[in-house]
Formats: structure tokens, sequence, C-alpha cells
């Protein structure tokens, strides 16, 4: 019985000095946290849309939004809107970021992380990567449609059709938002 | 729904193998692949032990850890419970249902110590999934193992009568068998997006 | 002094060649396959483990006296998994992009079998300073044998050596080699080159799989097959 006792107690100690050890790292942490993300994903959003003035991270729970949709960041001068993306190509976790306007065509795109292919997929991280580029500015200036893009990354089709489906998901967020927006400003008025 | 449901059941069993594909749960899959029943007991003991892992870790994570933002407990917390659970498992069946036991109870502990059972568990709240959407995806990555470990057993007893270099024996021979069944299943990538368009 | 000074330069190598926890007793091999990818992201995982693995083998050796039998298992799976968490929270503070690269199997870390492993095989049982070293040791071996691993994968898979691209590999590339079935190849050529240069130098697995396996308290001995193997020959002799 003592034994047992003492077996328990062992354990519950342990448990709680490693629980208090966590929660101090915690405490000093958690904040840095939070605020690199946050700054890591004002700083791509300022890379896609080079005249920004400044961002906010809008509150997307309680809208209906696809759920490829990770963050939307809105541009406050009325530039635009910057969506982030967990979309999925030859694996999961191809995250990109897409730029558009108030008119609804593209600013700029990005794939900021993916877990693709090496030398394939893995490509469209690189901008320093000519055939990357030309694909990604394929993409600017245009609407919904996507007429004109260029289709397929060479030797990597499933990651461009990831990267595809995460646009036109940009897209159908972007109507949402407008529509979003004219009902607060019909509301304001 | 259902065919979110099914989308995310194929896409876990054939596309994002647990064992090929991600990894995970490569221990017993190496050691516990020989003989057939073998095989099939330990897939199904994966399975039980991750359907009831995710049925226990999900609330905990949604209704205690992310309430009281004790995010941070989630590894030591999951750990804990899938251990704690697997224990009493074990002394259930061995009390109530002792043939149950004595077919699949021997592999519960190994299973405690599994990548693929934490594995699936945080993955369920990474991805992101609602209660039933994870139930479904343990269901389907166990289902994966399954597959995988019964796949191999096949390959495994054709490999014992082949002839093979005094280096390559056991071990290494496996893994290249279980690089080329890996390859094969690439052929079901476009698989989920060519079905439901 | 000499001889203890060998002794435990020897226990420091121990855990780097001859038991080298990824080529030679086969443990943590999910990580191996997964994060072998690039080199990179081989070293990280490699030197993450190793710091959870010393700081653990010296916690668990300072407790080992007080911690019951009982509960020794969840013990050090709480103490495991608190110096894991800590890495994690780190890492995500000030590497991020390590962070990202390595993702689940950085939580993956505390079920890993080399670290539940050496501390109910070596950590348990002997004092601190040696324990520091075996955990030091076969930390550095997982790094070696991941780094070997990443290097052919990565340069022969993606012409490049921790992403600087080398120029005239590029078009003889072996794109499987970075996918999964070949982690699973390059693995196998590589224990089996061990094999090889080992012959009766290096352990047995079979000496060696049940000890080192942090399931072998609860296993009995009933599911590995080299144990399966020694029944049968003990009921046929």
């Amino acid at each position: 019985m003592r034994k047992n006792i003492k077996s328990v107690l062992v354990l519950t100690i342990i448990c709680l000095v490693v629980s208090c050890t966590l929660a101090v790292i915690n405490f000093f942490t958690a904040d840095i946290i939070k605020n690199t993300e946050q700054k890591a994903a004002f700083e791509e959003c300022y890379n896609l849309i080079t005249d920004a003035q400044s961002f906010t991270n809008i509150d997307i729970s309680s809208l209906n939004l696809d759920e490829m949709i990770t963050n939307v960041y809105k541009e406050e001068t009325g530039k635009g809107f910057v969506f982030r993306i967990n979309s999925s190509g030859f694996e999961d976790g191809l995250i990109v970021m897409c730029a558009i306007d108030m008119d609804g065509k593209i600013i700029n795109t990005k794939v900021i992380q993916s877990n693709e292919t090496p030398g394939y997929g893995k490509e469209l991280e690189d901008l320093t990567n000519e055939t990357t580029k030309t694909f990604l500015d394929s993409y600017i200036g245009k609407d919904s449609s996507l007429s004109g893009v260029i289709d397929k990354y060479s030797n990597a089709s499933r990651t461009s059709e990831g990267f595809r489906k995460a646009i036109n998901a940009a897209f159908k967020a972007f109507n949402q938002m407008k529509a979003v927006e004219a009902k607060e400003g019909v509301a304001n008025e | 729904m259902l065919k979110s449901l099914i989308i995310i059941l194929m896409t876990s069993v054939l596309v994002n193998n647990y064992v090929l594909n991600k990894f995970l749960g490569i221990c017993p899959f190496l050691g516990v692949s020989k003989k057939l029943n073998q095989a099939v007991g330990m897939g199904l003991a994966v399975i039980f032990v991750m359907l009831l892992a995710t049925l226990v870790t999900y609330p905990i994570q949604h209704y205690l850890l992310d309430k009281f933002n004790l995010g941070y407990l989630q590894t030591i917390v999951f750990i804990l419970v899938i251990a704690a659970l697997v224990q009493l498992v074990e002394i259930i069946l061995k009390k109530y249902l002792p043939s149950l036991h004595r077919s699949l109870g021997v592999y519960l502990p190994l299973i405690t110590t599994n990548c693929a059972v934490l594995g699936v568990t945080i993955n369920n709240i990474t991805d992101g999934y609602n209660f039933i959407e994870s139930m479904t995806s343990s269901l389907g990555c166990g289902l994966g193992f399954l597959l995988a470990m019964v796949l191999f057993a096949g390959v495994r007893s054709r490999i014992e009568n082949a002839h093979i270099p005094n280096a390559f024996k056991g071990l290494p021979s496996t893994l290249i068998a279980a690089a080329i069944v890996s390859c094969a299943f690439f052929g079901f990538a476009g698989i989920v997006e060519n079905l439901f368009g | 002094m000499n001889k203890t000074s060998t002794k435990k330069v020897s226990i420091f190598l121990n855990g780097l060649i001859k038991e080298n926890p990824v080529l030679v007793l086969v443990l943590g091999t999910c990580p191996t396959l997964a994060m072998s990818t690039s080199v990179i992201s081989a070293v990280a995982m490699g030197i993450s483990a190793t710091l959870v693995l010393v700081c653990s083998n010296i916690v668990i050796s300072l407790l080992r006296n007080i911690i019951p039998d009982k509960v020794r298992i969840p013990s050090y799976i709480v103490i495991i998994a608190g110096f894991v968490t800590m890495v994690q929270m780190l890492l995500h503070a000030y590497l991020p992009s390590l962070y990202a690269m390595l993702g689940v199997y950085l939580a993956l870390i505390v079920v890993n079998c080399i670290i539940l492993g050496r501390a109910e095989m070596y950590a348990s049982k002997n004092g601190v300073f040696n324990s520091l070293l075996d955990g030091l040791g076969m930390g550095l071996g997982f790094t070696l044998a991941l780094f070997l691993m990443a290097t052919i994968r990565e340069v022969f898979g993606n012409a490049s050596f921790a992403g600087i691209k080398i120029g005239f590999l590029e078009n003889y590339k072996i794109a499987i080699l970075t996918q999964a079935p070949g982690g699973f190849f390059v693995f196998g050529l590589l224990i089996a080159i061990v094999n090889k240069i080992g012959h009766n130098k290096t352990v047995k697995k079979k000496e060696f799989s049940c000890s080192g396996c942090p399931s072998a308290s609860f296993c009995h001995k009933n599911l590995c097959e080299e144990n399966t193997l020694e029944k049968e020959e003990k009921q046929h002799a």
C-alpha cells in the first residue's frame, strides 16, 4: 500500500514540476512566437503589395470561407486583400499567398512554404529560378477567369494543380470578402 | 459531408499512407510483418488504439487545452493519455474478454510508443478536422497501416525463399522491398482528384 | 586515471559507431526516413534529438534512485516529453523556419525508441556523467547516420548540398531518392554496407534488439522475429 502511494506521489510530483517548468518557458516564449508569426506574415504581404501602407489581419472565424483559407489580410488604404491559402499538391502543406486588388485582379502571388519534391515542385518557392518567375508572373493582372496564365510548371503537374486550386479559392474568398464589406458599408450608412 | 469523409478515408489509406508515405509506424512494420496472422493482428490492434486515442484526445484538446491556453502541454498530455488508455484497455481485455486478449492484447504495449498513434492524433489537430473527420482520418490511417502490413507480409514470405547476399539478409532486403511497395503506392497519387472531380 | 578516461571515451564512441542507434540497433527509424531528404533538416532533427536525449539522460540518472519501479516508464515519458516540449517552444520562438521544417516529427521525438530505450537501458542504471556521455554519443551517432543518409539523398536526388546547388550533377538527378521509396532504399543500402563492413565487429542485432526496445518490459518477448525464431529453435531442439 505504502509503495503504491509513494509511486503515485512521485509520478504526480514529476508531472507538476515538468508542467510548471513548461508554463514558465511558455510565459516567456508565447508572445515572441505570436509576434514573429505576425511579423513574418505581414512581411510577405508587403512583398506582394510593394506600395502598401499597413495591413490588418481580419478575423475570419465567423465568415464561411473555404477551409483552405488560413488568413485574410486587408490593406488599409484600399489596395486590396492578401489571402494565405493552405492547399495541397503532391503533398499537403502547399502554402500560397495571393494579393488581389479591389477590381478583382491579381497583384502578385507567391508560394511561401511547401513539402513538394525538391528540384521539382519545391522550385516554386525559389524566386531566383527563372522558370518560377515566369510562371508566377503570368498570373499578375489576371482576373478570376485566369485566361492566359501558364497552366503547368514543368515536371510538377500536381504542384501546379494545387497552386491553381489555391488561386481559385482566393478568388472565391475575395468575392465573399467584397460582399461582407458591402454589407458593412450599407450598415454603416 | 459524406463526400469529404470518403475523400479523407481514401487519402489516408491510399495516397498518404502512414507507413509507406509518411514513415510513421515503421518499427512494428519492420518487426511484426513477417507472418500474415501477426500482421493482421497488429493492424487490427493499431486501428483500435488509433480510434480510441482520437476519441479521447480530441475532446481533451478542444475543451481543455485550447480553453485554458495550455496548447504547449499537448505533447505530454497526448502521450500520457495514449499510454494510460492502452494499459487500461489491456487490463479490461485480460479480465473480461480473454480470447480477444490472447489474439490482440499482446500487440497493445508495442503500440504505445508507436509513432503512428501519436502522429495521427497530432495531425488531426493540425489539419483542423472536426470530430467526425478526425475519427474518419484515424480509421483511414489505421486501415492504411493494416493494408501495408498485410501486403508486406506477402512480399516478405516470397523474399524468404530467395537467394540473398549475406550483407543484405534480414533488414536491408526488407527495406528495399518496402521501397518497391512504396513506389507501387505512388500509382494512387491522382485517384482522389480524378474520382471526385 | 588512464583506465577510467579511456572507459569514458569508449562510452562516448560506443553510441557513435559500435552501437550506432540507427544503423546497428535500428531504433528511431521514423524520423530517420522522414527527415533525411535534406541535410539541413537532418542535422536539425539530429541536434534536437541529441539535446533531448542528453537532458533526459541526466535528469533520469539523477532521479534513478527516487523513482519507484512501478511508475518507471510513465515518469520517463513525462520527463522526456517535458524536454521535447521545451525544445519545441524554443525552436518555435527563435528559429521558426527550422520549426516549420521539422513539423510533427519534432513532437514525435518523445516516442523515439532511442531516447526511451537509452533511459531504460542505461540512464536508470548508471551515474550522471556516464549517462551524459552515453546520451551524447548516441545522439551524435543518430545525427551522423541522418547526415549520411541526407547527404546521399540530397546530392544524388536533388543535386544540391544543404541548399547549395551542385551544377554538374544537375542533369543526373535521381528524383525518387528524395521521395518515400528512396528513403527506404537508401536506408536498406546503408544497413547492408554497415553489415558488410562490420561483420563480427559490430554487435549483432539479435543480442540487442529486445533490451534496446522500450517496450521490452511489457512485450513478453512474443513479438519480434528474433525471439520467435529463438523460441522455435528451442522447441525443435
